[in-house]
């Protein structure tokens, strides 16, 4: 066994495979105490562990957390979900109605102004800024350096999801697209490298029915700035599209 | 069950926490497991996997709450970098549960839950790939990435602690995997 090899079965053993080792980490821990820099990395390593596992084990569960289990409660977690979707539907019929009524009332000698509303996109924009920082493996369901090659696999992948890039996005090389689900749907991302500026364009697509409170059809992005995030959604067909990226979106997305 | 319950509560409510960042979601996700205990730990033949099952399926709980579903094959990892980042003196002093606890749900998820049952420190590597279902050097390799992922981050965090404002990670999620 080489250092490197001790490093890494070291790395990963914990408290329990140092009570009791099998071979493997007694060979590792007799190459580190052999190598003066492995044994003081090793130790070094040591001494951040134990003081993140003490951390850790100082967080105490709810104090009636015990008891609830005991009872063989069911957490509410699934409860909560259909009731969210349930008050979710409700709120959303009390809106279209009472929204609709004011509308017409409001407006029934004038054409009626499309309902601009960005709950939704905002929601689904905060999601996949978290999906991108925090939730992403960073791994590809299929790397190709052609746009049309992605929509093809996708395409053929879901039975039915067709993209529409712009073709100021379809027209740069590709890294590669993933599939995941947000709210029961099916969500698309493709990675896009803009030539130049060293950036990556994330486009999310989304089943437009995912989103009320339409963006206006086939264009106007609403540009947005997220922390380091800058972010355009548009809607072309049935989907909406959303870019984000660290660097500029100007003349990658559809313009205003 | 009132012995399972107080062998493995606390440390499978830490796990969630540091799967969900949230206590709420970790309390339930806690209560959740003890319930399909209770239903389903009968079909269970060896007692002695009765940790890995649940810690196994508080993850499983944790997944499809996320609703996240990997149909295609997934790019599995190359081999952990051979060498860490430093640690600075006095880093260690300076970390409260809260701070440790804010950092490690800014690691990324695939190296966040074996590392997060790493520190628990009840299980061994061979049985958090149990526990995970998953190769033993896959998990060796994202415990190792996973602590290079933290100390970064405490690094930053504790850099910019004064406010007791965390910063965001400096995430580039594209570049270094298209080499």
């Amino acid at each position: 066994m080489n250092v490197d090899e001790a490093r890494f079965i070291l790395n990963a053993c914990t408290r329990a495979d140092l009570e009791h080792p099998d071979a493997d980490v007694r060979e590792a821990l007799r190459v580190a105490e052999a190598d003066p820099v492995l044994g003081a990395e090793w130790a070094r390593q040591q001494a951040m562990d134990r003081v993140v596992a003490a951390r850790i084990a100082g967080i105490q569960p709810p104090a009636d957390l015990r008891a609830r289990i005991l009872a063989g409660e069911r957490a509410s977690l699934p409860a909560v979900s259909r009731r969210r979707i349930v008050l979710a539907w409700a709120a959303g019929l009390a809106v279209a109605f009472t929204g609709g009524g004011l509308a017409w009332y409001w407006n029934r000698d004038t054409p009626t102004p499309l309902v601009r509303s960005l709950t939704d996109l905002e929601r689904f924009r905060a999601d996949m800024i978290r999906f991108l920082e925090v939730e992403w493996d960073h791994a590809f369901d299929l790397k190709a350096p052609v746009a049309g090659d992605l929509v093809k696999a996708l395409a053929e992948a879901t039975d039915g999801m067709r993209l529409e890039l712009p073709a100021t996005l379809s027209g740069l090389p590709t890294y590669g697209c993933r599939r995941f689900r947000w709210q029961g749907q099916d969500i698309a991302l493709i990675c896009v490298q803009p030539e130049g500026n060293g950036s990556v364009v994330h486009v999310f697509s989304v089943s437009a029915t995912a989103l009320t409170g339409p963006l206006t059809p086939d264009g106007d992005p609403s540009g947005m700035q997220t922390g380091p995030w800058r972010s355009a959604a548009w809607r072309t067909g049935d989907r909406i599209y959303l870019a984000m990226s660290w660097g500029p979106l100007e003349g990658l997305v559809p313009a205003g | 069950m009132q012995e399972l319950v107080d062998l493995h509560h606390g440390a499978l409510y830490r796990f969630a926490l540091g799967l969900s960042g949230s206590e709420h979601v970790a309390a339930d996700l806690t209560q959740e497991t003890y319930f399909l205990w209770a239903t389903k730990g009968h079909q269970l033949r060896d007692v002695t996997k009765v940790r890995s099952w649940l810690f196994t399926t508080l993850h499983r709980e944790f997944l499809a709450l996320n609703r996240r579903e990997r149909r295609f094959p997934q790019d599995d990892l190359d081999s952990a970098e051979a060498s860490l980042p430093m640690i600075e003196p006095g880093m260690m002093d300076a970390m409260d549960s809260a701070l440790v606890m804010e950092t490690l749900h800014r690691v990324e998820l695939n190296y966040r839950v074996p590392l997060l049952l790493f520190y628990l420190e009840d299980m061994a590597y061979r049985e958090i790939a149990v526990a995970l279902e998953l190769p033993v050097g896959t998990v060796m390799s994202r415990i190792s990435r996973g602590k290079a992922q933290l100390r970064l981050l405490l690094q930053d965090a504790l850099h910019r602690n004064d406010s007791k404002v965390i910063p965001m990670p400096q995430v580039k999620p594209i570049r270094s995997q298209m080499s």
